[in-house]
């Protein structure tokens, strides 16, 4: 059997790998959702860029203005549109005072910025396709404090189901150690009964079969214990009913049968052939023979 | 097929009972290139809740204020929605004598629009009530492929099915704003 203290190191390492995975799991999961996050929000720019030139080739002033302060009903924190210099749209939310505007660039960018209140929102600027004349720029705020929430709860919930997995697991470990526990238990105490390689225990209520513990009930025990109690003895039914079912005036030669059936099977469980051990003497009783004499030897 | 809507008339001048019709159509036009706009941006929504009120704007403009989805919260104003006034056109011109090669041409293309636009009305519910991004993507792109199919292809030569800009370029006007 482990030590304690190996056992507990074991819990230990598993609660700690399981932890790092999680953790890892949800890192990684955060940084996945912010990539496409700002995939998704250039391709969106794109889009209003690409409808904000056509706009303002045709002279449809209105209709950019509209479709920017439609934006800020969603994500967007301000929509900023500019040619030449010159601002051809502002909508902004109450407070938000987005940053200057390059003067001029002809590349995209996208930049995961702090806002006063401490949360994030991801800067957009790109160059709107103009066919010709001056050129222009879009520019873009999108709120992404909803990503660290998403994040912080992706990680509580990988958290949560690591944690499930670690109690799943103890709960397992318990259950096999307490199986255990009764081999255990016999090992190192002195046995009450020793015939071969059976030993029954009276403190521990264990019988064990070449080491390896045997299932019984309290009625199988006591009817064990008392053929054991002078191996090649015959008990007849009427010694075996008092001493297993003393207080029980219902109890008879079938219940004997019966039980002496189970014990039987419980033996033959731990080592086949082990049945043999226990011998009906027709007309008489039953009575215990060794291990041995039973042909059964230790493997 | 193509040639009854427009695919074989040349450009002419317009005849003098379309004057009305010709008006509809132009503000279908633009509202549909409007409703695209809001379709693509919809598609590509960072956000499920950017995708839904756009997808909303949708159901709106093709809706209408009275429409049974219609949200006034994304609405600064009455909108007389494309699909009842789709409907309403195609009404008024059943009821009245016109050339019957033009009123087998309007009837058959403005039903196939009528079909389209409301494949594309309920594309867009989807993808407003969809509660993924992806999917509701999915059901926005469909509804964009069927704005674009009722607004109908701009060489007249291809409008097997019909659409606006078909009619306009039938008539005489331009199909693109």
């Amino acid at each position: 059997m482990l030590p304690r203290w190996a056992l507990a190191m074991g819990v230990a390492g598993l609660l700690l790998i399981t932890g790092l995975a999680v953790w890892l799991i949800a890192a990684r999961s955060g940084g996945q959702e912010l990539a496409e996050f700002e995939e998704r929000s250039l391709a969106y720019a794109r889009a209003f860029a690409d409808a904000a030139a056509a706009w303002i080739a045709a002279g449809n002033q209105e209709m950019l203005a509209a479709a920017a302060n439609f934006m800020l009903l969603g994500s967007a924190l301000f929509v900023q549109v500019s040619r030449d210099g010159e601002l051809l749209a502002d909508e902004r939310l109450p407070g938000v005072s987005p940053p200057e505007l390059p003067s001029g660039t002809d590349q995209e960018t996208a930049r995961l910025l702090d806002l006063p209140s401490g949360d994030k929102y991801l800067d957009i600027v790109l160059p709107l396709p103009l066919e010709e004349g001056p050129r222009g720029l879009v520019h873009l705020g999108l709120d992404a404090s909803w990503l660290g929430a998403a994040v912080r709860g992706r990680i509580l919930l990988a958290v949560g189901v690591g944690v499930g997995i670690d109690l799943l697991i103890l709960v397992a470990l318990l259950l096999v150690l307490r199986r255990l526990r009764p081999a255990k238990a016999g090992e190192g105490t002195q046995p009450s009964v020793e015939l071969g390689g059976l030993r029954i225990y009276d403190d521990g209520k264990l019988v064990t079969l070449f080491g390896e513990p045997v299932r019984l009930s309290p009625k199988q025990f006591t009817l064990l214990r008392l053929l054991a109690s002078s191996p090649g003895k015959v008990f007849s039914d009427r010694e075996i009913l008092r001493e297993v079912w003393p207080d029980s005036r219902y109890a008879n030669s079938k219940d004997v049968k019966q039980y002496v059936y189970l014990v039987r099977q419980r033996l033959g469980k731990v080592r086949p052939g082990a049945e043999g051990m226990i011998v009906t003497v027709p007309g008489f009783g039953y009575k215990l023979i060794p291990p041995d004499e039973a042909g059964l030897t230790e493997c | 097929m193509a040639a009854m809507v427009g695919g074989t008339v040349a450009m002419a001048a317009p005849p003098s009972w379309a004057a009305g019709l010709l008006e509809e159509l132009v503000w279908m036009r633009d509202s549909l290139v409007e409703v695209s706009y809001f379709c693509a941006l919809a598609a590509v929504a960072p956000t499920y809740r950017d995708q839904h009120i756009l997808a909303m704007r949708v159901v709106n403009v093709l809706e209408g204020s009275g429409g049974p989805h219609f949200d006034p919260r994304l609405a600064s104003e009455d909108m007389p929605g494309i699909l009842p006034r789709l409907e309403g056109l195609a009404q008024a011109l059943a009821q009245r004598d016109l050339p019957p090669e033009d009123k087998e041409a309007l009837k058959f293309s403005l039903e196939n629009v009528r079909v389209f636009l409301s494949l594309a009305l309920e594309a867009a519910l989807r993808g407003a009530g969809s509660r993924r991004l992806v999917r509701g993507a999915l059901s926005m792109r469909q509804a964009y492929a069927f704005i674009l199919a009722a607004l109908g292809p701009e060489d007249p030569r291809l409008a097997y099915l019909g659409g606006i800009r078909p009619l306009l370029y039938r008539y005489g006007l331009p199909p693109t704003p």
